[in-house]
């Protein structure tokens, strides 16, 4: 399988999400095989990757800067969002579906599970040093005639 | 959403700028308008960590001033993450801790999705609109807390 790609660095602030949504949604869209609805759902899942990255970054105070590598090859396409800083919490790594909507009585809780939901894989494993969250979706062959 | 980079040191050289690059976007604008008991936020781009405290700040302030009947009107809002429906929801909550209500206006069918996924869907109403806001002056009936005719709390609850 080939595959390219890029990889994109930004500091740890809120101010690069809409920049990292941009640059991979771009890039998903160079594949034929990704109709735009699956586009949409892969920029909404790495916005919340992202998000998650900052946080923790800011959580203790690091001015390390968050790696975004996106790959596209074979059928589908991957996206790891790699931080420097804390960890998720356990029960945050559960693989559990979106909570009931009345249990929505906060301001938060809605990233990890919206990334499952989004994407056709999600694998988040730590690091020495931080997350990697891997997000894929699949691409659909395309007919070359 | 346009952004714009003031390069500064960065000269297209392929390593960082030594000097702190300036990034400057305007993700998020809200514009108010009033009709009737209804306050109306009509926000306008993308709603995430990075410009929800824009729309939360513009929510809480209009509470604190006696708006307690809010609806964002969501027709122009390109994307919302989990932040955004968190500062929805805050707002909501807030709204009813004092009396009032928010609702959700005219959602574009991506932006109807995304409350889908979450289960917002039940929370929030999806199918409103600004029309039927304007035409229906009594929609604060089905809240019966929240007389128009009550006075408003100043206070925001947290």
């Amino acid at each position: 399988m080939t595959s390219r790609g890029i990889t994109l660095e930004i500091p740890a602030r809120p101010e690069y999400l809409s920049l990292v949504r941009a640059v991979v949604s771009a890039a998903a869209s160079l594949d034929p095989g990704l109709a735009d609805q699956r586009v949409d759902d892969l920029r909404l899942a790495v916005s919340e990757a992202t998000t998650n990255a900052i946080e923790a970054h800011a959580d203790m105070g690091s001015d390390e800067r968050i790696s975004i590598r996106c790959a596209l090859g074979g059928d589908r396409i991957e996206v790891e969002v790699r931080d420097r800083g804390v960890g998720y919490e356990g029960e945050a790594l559960d693989d559990g579906t979106l909570a009931e909507p009345g249990q929505h009585s906060y301001e938060g809780g809605f990233g990890i599970p919206l990334m499952r939901v989004l994407a056709d894989e999600v694998k988040i494993r730590p690091l020495d040093l931080g997350t990697a969250v891997q997000l894929v979706v699949y691409t659909s062959p395309v007919d070359k005639g | 959403m346009v952004p714009r980079y003031d390069r500064g040191g960065c000269g297209g050289s392929a390593s960082y700028p030594k000097t702190r690059t300036k990034l400057e976007v305007v993700l998020l604008t809200v514009r108010m308008e009033e009709y009737e008991h209804w306050t109306v936020l009509h926000a306008a781009g993308e709603i995430d960590m990075s410009s929800g405290p824009v729309l939360r700040n513009e929510l809480i302030g209009q509470i604190n001033e006696g708006r307690i009947h809010l609806a964002v009107s969501l027709a122009a809002v390109e994307f919302i993450d989990s932040t955004g429906l968190g500062v929805l929801l805050g707002g909501l909550r807030r709204a009813r801790g004092n009396g009032g209500e928010l609702r959700v206006l005219d959602l574009p069918d991506r932006i109807c999705e995304v409350f889908a996924l979450t289960g917002m869907d039940a929370i929030f109403s999806t199918s409103d609109t600004l029309d039927a806001l304007c035409t229906d002056i009594d929609l604060t009936v089905d809240h019966p807390e929240a007389s128009p005719q009550s006075s408003p709390a100043r206070g925001v609850q947290p």
